[in-house]
């Protein structure tokens, strides 16, 4: 089989039960996945556990899959709600104190990325990027990280253009705020 | 309809028409304000290209794993999980319950509780729960192993 063979094609002859068209899938797109699922979840192991579901989910659903050119939108639309999830789960891992007069309910992950040394700018940024909220990570990852047009991330995100616009205009401003000067100080090479 | 202004993040994302992308371009020529922020954004920008690909990115392909829960002979098998299992899950549980009772003033708590919660959509949880005379506190953990839909 043709590894240059489109999505769509394989995604069709996944539906009809062809191991080869599913495997070249896979090794088509899963490092995009595992890099975006990182950088959603901070976390490389479950990244890895979540990029198995993520295409346990597309051999399942290969069957519905509309042959639209849109993939990709599909896929990230699978994986993101694979990292929703789990990001839900967080929010009530937790331990309750049992004196509740002398301890205080943990305060929220500051993010997957926090701990990572500060001293490097990059590092800095990553970390920035891992704490803002997960609908405007996802937005930005999507678009800045893995290249899709604003229309890609809105259909993978169920959403629309202008609420992409908005969820990365609203990130930047984020990034902005939490990197101070440091954003415009010039590291990045202007082209 | 947004103020020029805050059209700045998208025309440097290049998701701008191109009579948009004029429009905003020649105010951000002409105001000062417009162009530190378009530079900025642009710096920003591009530090973020820079982050696509984590440094800690493993090179193994998860296709093993993954042909082993689709085609693979037992067929929809549970994931090949890196987290810890729920035996060790139960241990951890079990072992902070130990160290819950030690730990507690010597009023400590009339009863604590350790028990465990299958839920399909949730996983499996294990709590611990102590009752005193003055209040009623618990603690639990969850394995994040529950079949996540789409």
């Amino acid at each position: 089989m043709k590894s240059g063979m489109d999505d769509d094609t394989l995604m069709t002859r996944t539906a009809q039960g062809e191991e080869e068209a599913f495997r070249l899938l896979v090794l088509r797109w899963e490092k995009d996945v595992l890099a975006f699922l990182i950088h959603m979840l901070g976390s490389v192991e479950e990244a890895e556990d979540l990029v198995q579901d993520t295409f346990v989910q597309v051999y399942r659903q290969a069957g519905r899959y509309r042959r639209e050119g849109l993939f990709k939108s599909w896929l990230f639309r699978i994986a993101g709600n694979q990292a929703r999830s789990v990001l839900r789960r967080r929010k009530i891992l937790r331990w309750v104190p049992w004196d509740r007069t002398t301890h205080e309910v943990p305060a929220a992950d500051p993010g997957p990325l926090a701990h990572l040394e500060q001293a490097q700018a990059a590092a800095g940024l990553r970390s920035a990027v891992a704490q803002l909220p997960p609908r405007q990570r996802e937005a930005l990852v999507l678009h800045r990280f893995q290249g899709m047009k604003y229309r890609e991330v809105a259909t993978a995100m169920e959403t629309t253009v202008p609420g992409v616009e908005s969820l990365i205009q609203r990130a930047m401003a984020t990034l902005k705020a939490r990197l101070g000067p440091a954003a415009a100080s010039g590291r990045g090479e202007r082209k | 309809m947004k103020h020029v202004s805050d059209r700045i993040d998208a025309l440097v994302a290049g998701e701008l028409d191109q009579a948009e992308a004029q429009v905003v371009a020649e105010h951000v020529a002409g105001c000062p304000q417009c162009a530190r922020e378009e530079a900025r954004a642009r710096d920003l920008w591009q530090q973020l290209a820079g982050l696509a690909v984590p440094p800690e990115l493993p090179s193994r392909s998860a296709w093993p794993d993954i042909q082993a829960r689709t085609f693979g002979v037992a067929g929809n098998i549970e994931p090949v999980r890196n987290r810890w299992g729920q035996a060790a899950l139960a241990t951890v549980a079990l072992a902070a319950g130990l160290a819950l009772a030690v730990l507690l003033p010597s009023a400590g708590p009339d009863k604590i509780m350790v028990a465990t919660d299958d839920d399909p959509a949730w996983g499996s949880s294990f709590w611990l729960s102590e009752q005193s005379d003055s209040s009623l506190s618990e603690m639990w953990l969850a394995a994040a192993d529950g079949e996540s839909g789409s």
